[in-house]
């Protein structure tokens, strides 16, 4: 059943995911109009290494804003879990602490197997 | 990529967004066909991009479901271990197989997908708990759930059964996702409600609610690979986000049994062409 608590987790992860999902679309809205005017055909096809991402948006590099955009779409749902488990701990619902812990130890075995493929 | 194909994605993309939305889909089911057949995308860059899309229109739908207290957070939460697992296994899966094999399973996939489709949207189920029953004995217990129905303007509690069952179904569901790029709620969503006894609002909401961690689990395999293409996702995603938010305003006012029959027929359409392109026929 829901606690009155559960009204509070709620709320914390409702603003974490409309505000991820917001901020992701900002940055491919400005990635895309950037690349509108200076297209650059060769980064936009490729996938772009991390170290580079931070030269790139120091450039203005219009890839390296999409990049992040897709970035922090990906990590707008993660972002959810850990909200979950904090709330989880707090309100000392320790089972539920434990698998969203466990859904974070997985997606993190799934980040470092795609960063090594 | 040149300017009008960046627009031709902006639009599909909409169109599969709104269209998917309507029938309750998901923009994924759409949004890789039209890559794979029309713009002739890799079929991996084509899973990999549906599979963002389908974290930015869950994320956002899940966003409102949580707030307004439909989604069962933590029967979601559960329910993701298993979903997760599956969408791992099957981002890995779909690495190690042919495009042209993808392909044929997408399209084998699509015509099992539309059947539901034309069955249309499941029965509520039978036995919908009284406050009073919903006693935290067991772990089951504590995923029992409630919230206000606003169209009933009543409260509808429920309790969750068959917890190992719906488990297995999950990560079949996330199987699918990880290998596909699709949502997997054309699946969760009946085996939440026929199996598992909660009703059909709560499951909609839930499943919506575990997409998009489900499909970040594998979005990031396809990501490290290099199978994300930027701009091709950039404007896919933009896409389908303007098309569901638009289609959940429309949903409620166009969706009727022989709409969605003509749709599941279109569905079959585009699955045939799927796998006669994976054979090289007629697209070769």
């Amino acid at each position: 059943m829901e606690s009155s608590t559960d009204s509070q987790l709620a709320r914390n992860a409702s603003v974490v995911l409309f505000g991820g999902v917001a901020l992701s679309c900002i940055l491919l809205i400005a990635g895309l109009a950037r690349y509108a005017m200076h297209p650059d055909p060769i980064g936009s096809l490729q996938p772009m290494q991390m170290r580079r991402l931070g030269d790139g948006l120091a450039a203005g590099n219009p890839v390296a804003l999409i990049h992040l955009g897709l970035l922090v779409l990906m990590i707008t749902p993660i972002a959810r879990i850990v909200i979950l488990l904090i709330e989880f701990i707090r309100e000392r619902r320790f089972a539920f602490a434990a698998i969203s812990f466990g859904v974070l130890l997985l997606i993190s075995l799934g980040i470092v197997l795609g960063l090594g493929s | 990529m040149t300017f009008p194909e960046l627009l031709l994605l902006l639009f599909g993309g909409f169109g599969a967004g709104l269209i998917g939305s309507i029938f309750g889909l998901g923009g994924g089911i759409l949004i890789v066909p039209l890559l794979a057949i029309v713009l002739r995308v890799p079929m991996h860059q084509a899973v990999a991009t549906s599979l963002l899309c389908v974290i930015a229109t869950s994320s956002a739908a899940a966003s409102r479901n949580v707030r307004r207290g439909v989604a069962n957070v933590r029967l979601g939460m559960t329910l993701e271990i298993a979903t997760v697992i599956g969408a791992m296994i099957g981002g890995a899966v779909a690495g190690n197989i042919s495009a042209n094999m993808l392909m044929m399973i997408f399209g084998c996939a699509m015509i099992l997908m539309s059947i539901p489709m034309a069955r249309g949207v499941a029965d509520e189920p039978e036995e919908i708990a009284t406050a009073d029953e919903l006693v935290e004995e067991t772990f089951t217990d504590s995923l029992n759930g409630s919230y206000f129905d606003a169209a009933e303007q009543s409260v509808v509690t429920y309790r969750v059964r068959r917890l190992p069952l719906a488990l297995s179904i999950s990560s079949i569901a996330g199987l699918l996702s990880g290998l596909l790029g699709v949502g997997g709620g054309i699946i969760k969503v009946p085996a939440l409600t026929l199996l598992c006894d909660v009703p059909m609002k709560a499951a909609a909401a839930t499943s919506n609610f575990m997409i998009g961690v489900t499909a970040v689990a594998s979005a990031v395999i396809y990501y490290g690979r290099g199978d994300v293409s930027p701009l091709i996702s950039a404007a896919s995603v933009l896409g389908v986000f303007a098309g569901s938010r638009t289609g959940s305003v429309l949903a409620g006012r166009i969706k009727s049994a022989s709409l969605r029959k003509g749709f599941s027929m279109v569905m079959v359409v585009i699955a045939i062409q799927l796998i006669l392109k994976a054979n090289g026929i007629f697209y070769r």
